[in-house]
């Protein structure tokens, strides 16, 4: 059997990140449409970095908003804003570095990946109320924060040390506290 | 023999005393300016108070209800009534009001040390994920905290007295 020449595997090297896909599975733990991550466009670690929290923080902007406008429940409430707030703050953060640096955070192109990864976290709750909406909203928020804390910690080994990295290290113990309160809540309480 | 020091008595006193109004003071002074500062953020005038009471709730004290806000206040003010008496009783109180604010800088900056690379990483972990997002602030709060300690001393005066006009026993 015939070898594939070195310029066809070179090739195919070439055309693998391009193809690069970060999958999310949705809250029934199946896949949805796989997201192209930033990084298959080659940028360096930073700018892959800033726009993954960019783009999450968002994502996670727009779930607590949502939350605020369904959920009655006061602890889920609660969560929800104390998201919002702690996601904005983290946004301005990055904002105001990607500035400093001249890192641009338009990632969220019209019917681009990025945009069809935060429509997938939104897609099915906007139908949902009551104890239905309050529990998947809860596991978005807890699936979403567990992948944005692994896919950070894996960029934090790519990332030089400097203020990107700062960033990454401190936000990444409050993505942990935001998780470990929503796995709380996903625990199911004795009525009282 | 010194069995019975009047003024060993009273300088206790007005140690633990003063120290703990002081200690109080300073503690609803950082306070406020930690209140004042996250509302200004937009990260809610009570996220400060419930970081504090995750001593008690862990992470859910970002959730739990209103009675995160009172642990949270009565863990802040018994701590800095604590590092009040104990600053009262490291500190002269013939200092004046200058070596007072030297003095309680400097506590404040030893407190910020043993905070944040001890207490909270084991007591508060959700506090201390914080003070790494907000560093230098986080050190500014100690700061507002130890220059508040200064007039430990006036207290201390007032309340004890001073040791001359003493009768030595």
């Amino acid at each position: 059997m015939a070898l594939p020449s070195p310029a066809l595997l070179l090739a195919l090297l070439q055309v693998q990140p391009a193809m690069a896909v970060d999958p999310v599975p949705d809250p029934a733990g199946e896949t949805t449409a796989p997201v192209m991550d930033a990084q298959a466009h080659r940028l360096p670690p930073r700018e892959v970095a800033l726009r993954t929290l960019h783009k999450d923080n968002q994502t996670q902007m727009a779930l607590a908003n949502l939350a605020l406008q369904r959920s009655e429940q006061p602890m889920v409430r609660r969560y929800a804003r104390r998201l919002l707030r702690d996601h904005r703050f983290a946004d301005r953060r990055t904002a105001a570095l990607a500035d400093r640096l001249d890192v641009s955070l338009e990632v969220l192109p019209e019917g681009g990946p990025e945009l069809i990864h935060m429509q997938s976290m939104l897609v099915g709750l906007q139908d949902l109320e009551g104890e239905a909406f309050d529990e998947a909203f809860v596991q978005r928020v807890v699936q979403s924060h567990h992948q944005q804390i692994l896919r950070l910690a894996r960029l934090r080994n790519e990332l030089e040390d400097g203020a990107v990295r700062q960033l990454v290290n401190a936000w990444l113990p409050i993505l942990d506290i935001h998780l470990q309160i929503g796995r709380t809540l996903l625990v199911p309480r004795p009525i009282s | 023999m010194h069995e019975h020091d009047p003024y060993v008595g009273s300088k206790l006193i007005a140690t633990f005393v003063g120290g703990t109004f002081s200690g109080l003071l300073a503690g609803l002074v950082m306070l406020a300016v930690a209140v004042m500062s996250a509302a200004a953020a937009g990260l809610g005038s009570s996220l400060p108070l419930r970081l504090i009471a995750s001593v008690r709730y862990g992470p859910d004290a970002l959730v739990v209800g209103q009675e995160a806000l009172m642990v949270g206040m009565l863990v802040h003010l018994l701590v800095s009534a604590i590092l009040g008496v104990l600053f009262a009783a490291l500190t002269s109180r013939q200092a004046t009001i200058g070596m007072a604010l030297l003095f309680g800088l400097a506590w404040a900056a030893v407190v910020w040390m043993v905070m944040t690379w001890v207490v909270l990483p084991i007591s508060a972990p959700p506090l201390y994920a914080w003070t790494q997002m907000v560093p230098v602030w986080w050190f500014v709060l100690h700061l507002v905290f130890g220059a508040a300690l200064l007039l430990t001393p006036v207290l201390e005066r007032a309340i004890g007295g001073t040791p001359t006009g003493v009768a030595p026993a």
